[in-house]
């Protein structure tokens, strides 16, 4: 089966089955569809894959993804609120919250949480980046957004922990049922979350 | 109730499909043909553990790869569900052809409690076991106290695991400590309340027959002293430094004991086997008839019976079969077919070397 197709042919299908979400089937669609590009879009193509890594920086200021080294566009923006920042585990989660479009302050990404099982300790967040970023002074609150899981609950306890000598209020937040929902069709644990987190009307 | 089951590659069955009544069912076979092999995947099917392994790998067929089980279970009385469950590297659950991800929501369609000859060991064996069977008990009516249970058994190996790295950070120590304090006293709570309900329905059942006054008594020993989180963080303050010395959490559900205590003997120490076996026996009923306390649990459970009635005289064999009656359904497993009138109406199955054949006598 692996010797139907040439060997370069087969290393771009195994490269792009390698990707999330694809499988053989669909990376050979893939593989086939672009035998059929020309030249010149291989050619831009292959370039944008090539300077993937050094094109695609992290923000110096919160760890969201830029270019080039540069702040990144949240970083860099004159309307967004710098007293509040929201803290999430990977960039990827930047684009959630800003679809929601309610939260106008800025980010910072820690990298993951503290995850002792598998080997993953304080060193690997970071932690001291955003201790820096308060202890600079201006910021009035700092929204913990980690999943709410063992190892995310953890890790926001060890955060509020860390940022205790700057005096700055932390919140999480809030757990319970999704917006826009039938409470029906809730899960036993979301719904003993959004009753013990309920609010008076 | 269980209608229909199909497996493959579950222990010593390749692939078996079979019918059952609504009512009573009897497996017949000799030793080491796949009776109990039977029972454990209905048990599995209800609980996704297992009432004698807690290794999940050791229910595949030897050789295979993964195992599968549906079902056919009709759980409210309304429609038939089907569920599904297969098992290989991953585990995957099904309730009617639509993916379920959480154990939680698929547990409650079918409420199993299995009667067998290991059972003794809930008296005499290490409080492991013990912990082990009220968790299962308290788990079939509460998903919260579950979930509890799952989180606080993460956060405690995450705790345990910087216990023993070379000099485990304070920070993060204290960082999994809160949530084991909240999920700790759910817990404890729930197992206070429920070693209560035990007590009362083990000295009734010893009261209907034994139709005198025994002394029965169950203490829960709660290994941190305490139900309330404030205090559960406390005790982390006041003991973490030794934990880091003894490298491992010194306390918690994970070291709590219950005491079964039989005219003030303790029974694991001081009770003879069969004080032991007659024991385990009332506290398996105890855990039925609370279970059996809604119309809805009546219709859901299902009791399997494993070996168990041989060694019972006939006045106690006869209190056993109208505790068990009043479940929806039961499985029995005999060596050979049974003759007494309580089988009368049971639909038999011989069981013949992974093979399953249904007899009509």
């Amino acid at each position: 089966m692996s010797s139907k197709y040439p060997e370069p042919l087969k290393e771009l299908v195994d490269f792009l089955k390698s990707l999330p979400g694809i499988g053989l089937k669909n990376a050979e669609r893939l593989a086939f569809s672009m035998l059929k590009w020309p030249q010149d879009k291989l050619e831009a193509f292959g370039d944008s894959v090539k300077n993937l890594k050094s094109s695609v920086t992290s923000c110096p200021e919160c760890g969201n993804l830029s270019s080039e080294g540069v702040l990144c566009s949240i970083c860099v923006s004159a309307s967004r609120d710098r007293s509040v920042i929201c803290v999430i585990e990977e960039s990827l989660q930047i684009y959630t919250i800003e679809s929601g479009g309610l939260f106008k302050g800025v980010y910072h990404v820690l990298g993951g949480k503290l995850s002792p099982l598998s080997g993953r300790g304080a060193e690997s967040l970071t932690t001291d980046l955003l201790h820096r970023r308060v202890s600079f002074g201006g910021v009035n609150e700092v929204i913990l957004a980690l999943s709410p899981d063992v190892e995310g609950q953890a890790t926001s306890v060890y955060i509020s922990e860390i940022l205790k000598d700057t005096n700055v209020k932390v919140s999480v937040l809030a757990r319970g049922l999704p917006a826009g929902s039938d409470i029906s069709y809730a899960d036993s644990a979301t719904i003993a979350a959004a009753i013990s987190g309920r609010k008076s009307l | 109730m269980i209608k229909k089951l199909f497996m493959r590659d579950f222990r010593n069955f390749s692939e078996v499909s079979l019918s059952f009544s609504d009512k009573l069912n009897v497996l017949t076979g000799e030793n080491g043909q796949g009776k109990t092999n039977l029972l454990e995947a209905i048990f599995f099917t209800g609980m996704l553990r297992s009432f004698r392994t807690s290794r999940v790998a050791d229910m595949k067929k030897i050789g295979s790869q993964s195992f599968y089980i549906s079902c056919e279970a009709d759980s409210d009385g309304k429609w038939t569900k089907k569920l599904e469950i297969e098992y290989g590297e991953l585990r995957k659950l099904k309730i009617d052809s639509s993916i379920v991800k959480k154990a939680s929501e698929f547990i409650r369609n079918l409420m199993t409690v299995a009667f067998s000859p290991d059972d003794i060991a809930i008296v005499n064996g290490n409080s492991r076991i013990r912990r082990r069977f009220i968790d299962i008990c308290i788990s079939m009516e509460s998903p919260s106290y579950m979930s509890a249970l799952l989180e606080y058994s993460e956060a405690l190996l995450s705790r345990n695991r910087l216990l023993r790295s070379v000099s485990p950070d304070i920070k993060i120590l204290r960082a999994f400590e809160p949530v084991m304090a909240e999920k700790a006293s759910v817990i404890s709570k729930y197992r206070l309340d429920y070693s209560e309900l035990l007590k009362k329905e083990m000295q009734k059942i010893l009261c209907d027959y034994m139709r005198d006054e025994t002394d029965f008594d169950i203490r829960y020993r709660n290994s941190s002293g305490t139900f309330s989180k404030d205090e559960y963080m406390n005790k982390f303050e006041k003991e973490r430094n030794k934990d880091i010395l003894r490298k491992m959490t010194s306390f918690g559900p994970q070291t709590d004991e219950f005491d079964f205590f039989l005219n003030s003997k303790l029974l694991r120490c001081f009770g003879s086997t069969g004080q032991c076996r007659f024991i385990s026996l009332c506290l398996k009923m105890a855990e039925l008839n609370l279970l059996l306390k809604t119309e809805e649990n009546i219709k859901k459970a299902v009791v399997l019976v494993d070996d168990v009635t041989g060694e019972l005289d006939s006045r106690a064999r006869d209190y056993f079969f109208k505790v068990i009656n009043r479940a929806g359904q039961t499985f029995f497993t005999f060596t050979s077919v049974p003759t007494d009138k309580y089988f009368k109406e049971a639909s038999i199955y011989k069981i013949n070397s992974g093979r399953v054949a249904s007899l009509y006598v």
